[in-house]
């Protein structure tokens, strides 16, 4: 319920008390704000100009860095008619404005929020609260608040940049295990803030909520992507392979008799073969309320423990990946496996689309609980014909 | 006479120290840094040694390095492997018995190498207890280990566009330290949290932690953790039983009750913007005389700092002062078996001073530097030793003493208030020269207090000390709550005389049966009944949620003005504000009427989106006028009215009183009404600004009297520049120059000053400064900074009595003849300056300057005999 309007009003008051000093068009430019103009640029404009930015990256190489805007004014011009106030001309902090506290110096580097471009354009458009330093959203065009971020960070020293490369996490001799976020994997679908993606030597991956210990994607091709490497972290993700399935939500459900389970991750492994999810299952209150999801202040006891892996198979014209189980903890602990008809050899069956996806179960007792595969087949159309050559292949 | 300084003076080189052979930093600690794998970009996030000397250093990238060699003699031999990769950042690790725990962004883990070839195979989650909502500043910071095994993680707000300083806590935990077991049980431990980068034990094993400056932290400080503690931010109180658990959102501009835990220091912005993590001196004198001591990582300024602590009646408080500088952008410290101080580095989207990453080493070279070697507060002032006996006790002048406090608010920061010099009156050298002691009379709790001493060649001779309490008194904050609350746009208030009708802190503007005062970012729509909201307590929304109800009307009445509120209704909601409780401006939920003048103007287009938002209203209403006999020569009309930026209409007479009106006659000045007619409404943000300044009301306070008899210097003055003030026949007589004679007691925002003074040739100049920053010794500050109202009858306009020097000239000069008393009255409100002479105007100035600061007096040159006497300011309320 945080407003929106009002920081408009402020901001356009306090550009104006700002821009008297040493604006002349302040009050053409207040009406400018005022008038219902389109600002923003086409994305082509942004795209331009976030590539001009690294030529202006060493401020040491030209005492006056410009980064030129097409129909705008430019990052130089933006700054020495409105920044420099405050902060400068030479950026130094030392602008002819008094202030209850000195202007930030750009000669560093160093910012309260952040020396990203993002953050800093956040500041130059929004200002910072409870600062001397207003927003001028709606005095500047974003094209200029762009430039302007530019220019400013042209002041600083170089900075290194992530490599590309360097971010890329490739699969070789030994399986992979990365932990962070992922975005959401189809539109409006959920985000995954605490995930794990585990990459196989055999080029797929397992994309995992870990939160509940929830397979969510299986994929193929390279691996990931570490994009939370940018900014400021936290961003999420980019597996690289190609999803090839998503499990539905249900499907993967642990259940005792008819309470489900919840599963709390323990641990992520890297074995020889395999990566491999660890998680304990405990029986939990499926309503609970975002704080009660977090309280922890009791031992919950555990009424099984899983190891599981994926991993690549095909049989009998068919391909997939096989989920493998191994399970310590009673017998009437059970997986449900979501939607589909139960064919006459014990597999569910789900059509779409004219190909099937062939769920096969199988389940053997061991000493401390039970060992199961699960095996996903898909691409073929459920035809008798087709269904019969997996048969025979199992 | 003065001009505006040119820029180029500004940027004049700082005056040479005489001791520029003085020993540095660098004479003492001598820095080098490891050299990381090449391509490697190091952000460190945690370091620890396990027992055999090896390094561990956790990154921003999700990698655990571990470094053989660390402690070599040549940074170079250092050898890196990649222990770890791939987890969800690492801004802590520890090792407890050679086992390694990281914090992860979302997981406390232990890393186990399985089958002993020193890489991490296994990641055991020991807790995943705290939420994430995927924003990126939901940092998750560590790794300290209490003596049971119980690990500490701080959880960061998470920031959200456009109000983006503001943090909230939108999953659970996100703002508290978390104590967790080593079985992974978690005790939500303390709350009031915003960034708390860093954590770290004295030697006594009380846990530290720091938070960074922004909203509800005016600088950086170092807080004792202790179970329930409360450190001011009010977004983790959401996952309190006081906010239902959940239920509530706490306001973010609304100071919360509860009660605050004091920081044992807080840390000037000037040393400190981004603080990090701190660590004890247990290295037996390895690194020098600090033994006890606690060492502070600073990213922004890029430098460590010092910490001494004591205790105080049961408050652990004390000073900090700067260390070692250009270490680059530090937010690790830790000590390694050799006692080594290791600096781990990151910068990314942080901003700190280069290097940006990687591992400095700090290494004591032997020579003891001249420091501060404990500061100790005493009923009097401070017992200060120094890692070398003094020679001479040093002079009275020598010791700078100023104190201030910060502002405890939902602003980004606060500057350093109430900031005064304070006089030392005492100082003695024990026999053997090593402890001096100052006395302080005026030393107060609830200030922060900078002293620097010169001329004793200290390395550092500043430090600042937090007196959260002094020996056997009370404890007070020093960062304190502003009686007057500061609300979003009073920027504007500032200089536009707003008059604000929905701030319920000190006034309610209002009248009426079932209107309540609640807290805007509280509100929201109840699920299961739209037609109600719930609503927290607060200050600064009216909304109409009682029983028994009726219109609610200002006290207040307004002629012509300028409008801006913001609504919010109900489902089904009918309402209105009546302007002079007689023109209706419809609020309802059709989006065809709401804005609309009842029976008069509809909206230009359907701006309302539906019950439950913000909508926010502005525009002019102008009141009818009427002749001499009272018949009413023009209407009533709206003008310019917008409402989410979406003009809906523009001037629009009203033929006259809409429906239910509070009369049938037409007046000049009325109030205005809201309606309590169908289902909720409510109100923030309501302000008018009267189109006549005569409506705007100010209180006064009693007049302080700056200047008694005698040496102005005991009494808060000071002297910046060349020349000084003397006393004669009663008065202050200024000779030499130019310089400034100014009192540092208090600066001032809206007052109004009464002074007299006398000159002895109508050549004489001199003036006085009004609101200027503290000057210190130069007196071109209160040139740049501040306005001079001048004295000089000879001098051109613009540069004459009554002038605002430079600026706007007197409209006439009112002096009495030489030799004669004359008087100045100056009022300042706002960017107004009133300026009076011998009670005629003359001089009506709007500035654009700072909007407080000090007063000062002006020594122009020799020939320029101007005294000055009965010298009071009245301050003015609003």
């Amino acid at each position: 319920m945080a407003s929106t309007n009002f920081s408009a009003w402020s901001m356009r008051g306090l550009g104006c008390v700002l821009a008297v000093v040493g604006m002349t068009a302040c009050h053409d430019r207040d009406n400018l704000a005022e008038a219902p103009v389109a600002k923003v640029p086409s994305a082509g404009v942004v795209e331009a100009q976030v590539q001009a930015a690294p030529v202006a990256m060493n401020a040491l190489e030209a005492s006056a860095p410009t980064v030129n805007i097409p129909d705008g004014r430019s990052g130089a011009e933006v700054y020495e008619q409105i920044c420099a106030m405050c902060h400068g001309v030479t950026g130094d902090g030392q602008g002819i404005v008094p202030l209850d506290r000195p202007a930030r110096s750009f000669l560093t580097g160093t910012f309260s929020f952040g020396n990203t471009r993002e953050a800093l354009f956040n500041s130059v458009s929004n200002g910072i609260g409870g600062t001397p330093m207003p927003g001028f959203e709606a005095l500047l065009t974003e094209d200029e608040r762009y430039a302007v971020v530019d220019y400013i960070i042209a002041m600083g020293p170089e900075r290194e940049v992530v490599e590309l490369s360097a971010t890329v996490m490739t699969v070789n001799d030994r399986p992979l295990i990365v932990r962070g976020g992922f975005s959401e994997l189809v539109e409006g679908g959920p985000i995954y803030p605490r995930g794990a993606l585990l990459g196989g030597l055999d080029g797929l991956s397992f994309q995992y909520d870990v939160s509940d210990v929830r397979l969510v994607g299986v994929r193929q091709g390279d691996f990931v992507e570490r994009r939370d490497w940018e900014n400021r972290g936290g961003d999420t993700l980019k597996p690289l392979g190609q999803l090839i399935h998503m499990p539905e939500a249900k499907a993967g459900q642990w259940k005792q008799v008819t309470t489900p389970l919840w599963a709390r991750l323990s641990a992520t492994e890297v074995g020889k073969e395999f990566a491999i999810i660890e998680y304990d299952l405990i029986a939990r209150a499926t309503d609970l309320t975002p704080i009660e999801q977090f309280n922890f202040t009791e031992p919950m006891p555990v009424i099984a423990t899983v190891r599981e892996h994926g991993e690549a198979i095909s049989r009998g014209g068919w391909a997939g990946y096989r989920r493998t189980f191994d399970v310590t903890g009673p017998a009437d602990v059970t997986l449900d496996l979501g939607t589909g008809k139960v064919t006459d050899w014990g597999a569910r069956v789900h059509e779409s689309a004219g190909s099937a996806e062939v769920t096969v179960m199988q389940r053997k007792p061991t000493a401390t609980g039970s060992h199961w595969t699960v095996e996903l087949y898909f691409g073929l159309p459920a035809t008798p014909t087709n269904l019969a050559a997996l048969k025979e292949a199992l | 006479m003065l001009a505006f300084l040119a820029l180029a003076s500004l940027a004049a080189p700082l005056v040479q120290d005489s001791t520029a052979q003085a020993p540095t930093e660098a004479n003492f600690y001598h820095i080098d840094y490891l050299t990381p794998p090449a391509g490697e970009v190091l952000e460190v996030g945690g370091m620890a040694f396990l027992s055999d000397g090896t390094m561990l250093v956790s990154t921003r990238r999700g990698r655990v390095w571990w470094i053989d060699n660390a402690m070599a003699p040549d940074p170079k031999d250092a050898r890196f492997h990649i222990f770890a990769e791939g987890l969800q950042e690492g801004l802590g690790l520890n090792v407890v018995d050679d086992r390694i725990f990281v914090v992860q962004r979302g997981e406390l883990s232990e890393l186990i190498d399985v089958d002993g070839d020193k890489v991490c195979d296994r990641v055991r989650t020991v807790s995943q207890g705290w939420g994430m909502s995927g924003n990126y500043h939901e940092f998750a910071f560590g790794l300290p280990v209490d003596a049971d095994g119980n690990f500490f993680v701080g959880t960061n707000v998470g920031f959200w566009n456009p109000e983006w300083w503001h943090g909230l806590s939108k999953v659970p935990y996100r703002g508290w330290i978390l104590k967790i077991s080593p079985e992974g049980l978690v005790t939500p431990y303390a709350k009031g949290v915003r960034g708390p980068a860093g954590m770290g034990f004295d030697t006594a094993g009380q846990l530290y932690y720091t938070d960074n400056q922004g909203d509800w932290f005016p600088v950086c400080g170092l807080f004792p953790v202790e179970e329930g503690a409360f450190y001011g931010h009010p977004a983790s109180l959401r996952w309190t039983e006081a906010y239902g658990f959940g239920e509530q959102v706490p306001a973010t501009e609304v100071e919360p009750t509860e009660a605050r835990t004091d920081p044992a220091v807080w840390i000037p912005y000037e040393w400190s913007q981004s603080t990090g993590n701190l660590v004890a001196d247990q290295t037996g004198g390895a690194f020098g005389p600090f033994e006890g001591q606690l060492f502070v990582a600073e990213l922004t300024n890029g430098l460590v700092m010092r910490c001494l602590l004591e205790e105080v009646d049961g408050q652990m408080q004390g000073a900090i002062l700067p260390f070692r500088h250009n270490v680059g952008s530090t937010f690790r410290v830790t000590f390694g078996p050799d006692g080594t101080l290791f600096g781990g580095m990151t910068n990314r989207g942080w901003g700190g001073l280069a290097p940006d990453d990687g591992i400095a080493r700090l290494r004591y070279t032997g020579a003891i530097p001249m420091e501060y070697q404990t500061i100790h507060l005493t009923e009097s002032g401070f017992d200060l030793t120094f890692t070398m006996p003094l020679d001479v006790v040093p002079d009275l002048a020598s010791i700078r003493v100023r104190d201030y406090e910060y502002n405890w608010w939902w602003h980004y920061g606060s500057p350093m208030v109430r900031n005064g010099a304070l006089s030392v009156s005492d100082a003695v050298l024990s026999d053997d020269g090593k402890r001096l002691s100052i006395t302080i009379p005026e030393l107060q709790a609830g200030r922060c207090v900078r002293v620097a001493i010169d001329g004793i060649g200290l390395l550092h001779n500043e430090f600042d000390y937090t007196i959260n309490r002094m020996p056997g008194g009370e404890r007070i904050p020093v960062a304190k709550q502003e009686s007057e609350r500061v609300m979003r746009g009073d920027r504007i208030a500032e200089t536009g005389d707003w008059i604000e009708l929905t701030n319920f802190v000190d006034h309610d503007r209002w009248w009426g049966k079932g209107w309540n005062h609640a807290s805007a970012d509280s509100l929201a729509l109840k699920l299961s009944d739209r037609r109600t909201f719930v609503e927290a307590p607060g200050v600064d929304t009216l909304i109409s949620s009682g029983t028994d109800r009726t219109d609610a009307r200002t006290f207040g009445e307004f002629g012509d003005i300028e409008f801006k509120f913001k609504f919010a209704l109900s489902e089904g909601a009918d309402s209105g504000l009546y302007f002079m409780g007689r023109y209706e401006m419809q609020l309802n939920t059709s989006a065809a009427e709401c804005g609309g003048i009842w029976n008069t103007m509809p909206p230009g287009e359907p701006v309302f989106r539906g019950p439950g938002e913000w909508h926010a209203i502005e525009g002019r209403f102008i009141a009818p006028r009427f002749d001499a006999s009272g018949n009413r020569i023009q209407a009533a009309r709206f003008e310019d009215v917008w409402m989410d930026d979406v003009l809906l209409f523009d001037e629009t007479t009203v033929a006259g009183p809409t429906g239910g009106p509070d009369g049938p006659d037409e007046i000049a000045r009325g109030v205005l009404r809201l309606q309590a007619n169908v289902g909720v409404i409510a109100v923030t943000d309501m302000r008018v600004k009267p189109l006549h300044s005569s409506e705007v009301v100010y209180e006064t306070e009693d007049p302080i009297d700056l200047w008694q008899a005698g040496d102005p210097l005991t009494q808060k003055w000071r002297m910046a520049g060349p020349g000084k003030f003397v006393l004669e026949d009663g008065a202050l007589k200024a000779t030499g120059g130019m310089g400034l004679l100014w009192y540092a007691g208090q600066e001032f925002e809206d007052f109004q000053l009464d002074l007299e003074w006398q000159a002895t040739a109508a050549t004489n100049n001199s003036g006085i400064f009004v609101r200027f920053p503290d000057p210190g010794n130069d007196p071109w500050v209160a040139v740049n900074g501040g306005y001079e109202l001048q004295i000089s009858d000879a001098d051109p306009p613009k540069h004459n009595t009554g002038s605002v020097y430079s600026f706007q000239g007197s409209t006439d000069i009112p002096t009495n003849p030489i030799g004669e008393w004359n008087h100045y009255r100056i009022r300042v409100i706002g960017q107004h300056y009133h300026v009076e002479v011998n009670g005629q105007v003359v001089n009506d100035f709007t500035g654009d300057r700072t909007l407080r600061g000090y007063i000062g007096l002006q020594n122009h040159d020799d020939g320029s005999d101007v005294r000055f006497r009965n010298i009071t300011v009245t301050p003015l309320g609003r």
